[in-house]
């Protein structure tokens, strides 16, 4: 597995890229996936993704682990800075304040 | 003393509940094939609070007192020197060191309550009111920490289907420690949690019962033989460590399973089993969401309709964090041993999974299924 984005790039960089990428997509949230790299789970094609700001974690989670192909037997835990998000929430309410991101990891 | 291998570094852990009409306390601990471990001499109690403080006191003299109590099990078979090393040795670590990674400060004189499985044990004590209560309510938590059923590790059973394995040692404690807390669940359901294993009288048939169900052999319902076949969906195998979620799923599709095959009248699992983790197909990963509606349905599909009431076993399959446990959570999982209906948590890190069944400030109490055992061919 490669770098994680945050080894890859500086705050300085992400936050750039963030406040970039609001300016032109006012209405999504841009949300950086990462695979924890302890586990089984195939590796995901792409790691940013621009989530609806009116989507759920549960509905975005869900939609991950389809592309993921998960089997329903799978297990799938998704963290947002080391905590189980509550996927009834907005994706939205899970930003870092001061960078722009959501960072979600998977593990198995 | 136990010796745990700490290989992973994730903290997969479960915790379960059932919700049962009494709710009062339990008792024994004892392994199927354990029919005579019984303490014959109050001069054990002594002995056995001299070792118990030890462990309160001093974590490193563990060592030294786990071997050395023999005299007072009228039959040794193994399984009561292990329940002994557990008492004596390495039941309680705190939870730091089990859950979260070594850490080396040491205990001190802890006098904090102990919550076990939603008893209260008050063996704190100011210097005035004298040690006499705190004694005995230390020897009302030993009696009720005795009564717990311990499983293990065992070797020497009739090979596993396709595998050609005879025996558990290295990779069972997962499954081992979720036998553990389903006998619990049954323990509690069926004598209540009052009850305490009887030290000179013979053991309730109840209690020989719930025994017989976790033999190692397909024809106890739930053996480790029928917990890999029912987990097969999940990737359950023989000689392979299974995580916490696979495991309630296995749970979950055993009772399935079992319900098919029995009446309603006799229910080998006398329980709803519900597996909290949203919907397979559906909404999960993130915290989990207990829903009264989904309990409900299991409720109604387990008593087919005809029963207003039916009792509910609830597992919850957790991660708590990527490399370690997030401490966040540690005074939630240390609030659920208060819950009247807790029925503990199984897991630990990756590797080395126990049954943790009770608390005292940042100690735990478990049962350790890391003991080889032979298998125990006597009925009784």
């Amino acid at each position: 597995m490669g770098k994680s984005f945050k080894d890859e790039f500086t705050f300085e960089q992400r936050l750039e890229e963030s406040q970039d990428i609001i300016a032109k997509y006012p209405l999504r949230v841009p949300v950086v996936v990462e695979r924890y790299c302890k586990t089984d789970l195939p590796e995901m094609e792409k790691k940013k993704y621009l989530v609806p700001r009116d989507m759920s974690v549960g509905q975005f989670i869900h939609i991950l682990s389809s592309r993921l192909r998960l089997t329903p037997g799978k297990a799938l835990f998704v963290f947002v800075k080391d905590t189980l998000p509550q996927t009834g929430q907005l994706t939205i309410c899970y930003h870092s304040s001061s960078l722009k991101f959501c960072c979600m990891v998977f593990s198995p | 003393m136990k010796v745990f291998r700490d290989r992973g570094a994730v903290s997969p852990s479960k915790t379960t509940t059932t919700d049962t009409p009494k709710s009062s306390f339990i008792s024994d601990s004892s392994e199927p094939g354990s029919t005579d471990t019984k303490f014959s001499k109050p001069s054990l109690w002594s002995s056995f609070f001299a070792s118990a403080f030890s462990v309160f006191d001093i974590y490193r003299d563990s060592s030294s007192t786990s071997h050395n109590e023999a005299p007072h099990i009228r039959h040794s078979n193994g399984w009561t020197s292990s329940v002994k090393k557990i008492v004596a040795g390495g039941t309680m670590r705190r939870i730091q060191e089990r859950v979260l990674g070594t850490s080396k400060t040491g205990i001190s004189n802890t006098t904090s309550d102990i919550w076990l499985l939603g008893a209260r044990y008050k063996i704190s004590q100011d210097d005035s009111s004298g040690n006499a209560d705190a004694t005995n309510a230390l020897a009302a938590f030993h009696r009720d920490f005795s009564s717990r059923i311990l499983i293990t590790y065992r070797k020497g059973f009739d090979m596993i289907e396709d595998s050609k394995l005879t025996s558990d040692v290295n990779w069972g404690c997962m499954l081992r420690s979720s036998q553990m807390l389903v006998a619990q669940a049954l323990l509690f359901h069926r004598l209540g949690r009052s009850w305490r294993k009887p030290v000179d009288k013979p053991l309730d048939r109840d209690y020989v019962e719930i025994l017989h169900l976790f033999g190692d052999s397909e024809a106890s319902a739930f053996s480790i033989h029928n917990l890999l076949q029912a987990g097969k969906a999940y990737g359950l195998a023989a000689g392979s460590w299974v995580g916490p979620y696979a495991m309630c799923r296995s749970w979950e599709s055993l009772a399935r399973s079992k319900r098919e095959e029995t009446n309603l009248e006799y229910q080998t699992l006398p329980m709803a089993a519900y597996v909290v983790s949203g919907c397979e197909d559906g909404e999960r990963g993130g915290a989990p969401v207990l829903s009264i509606e989904d309990a409900a349905r299991h409720c109604t599909e387990f008593s087919k309709g005809r029963e207003d009431w039916t009792p509910i076993l609830l597992l919850v399959p957790l991660v708590l964090g990527l490399d370690k446990i997030n401490p966040r959570y540690i005074p939630s999982l240390q609030a659920t041993f208060t819950f009247p209906q807790s029925l503990g948590i199984l897991g630990g890190k990756p590797g080395a999974s126990t049954y943790i069944v009770g608390v005292q400030d940042e100690n735990a109490f478990y049962l350790d299924p890391h003991e080889v055992q032979p298998v125990n061919h006597n009925s009784f």
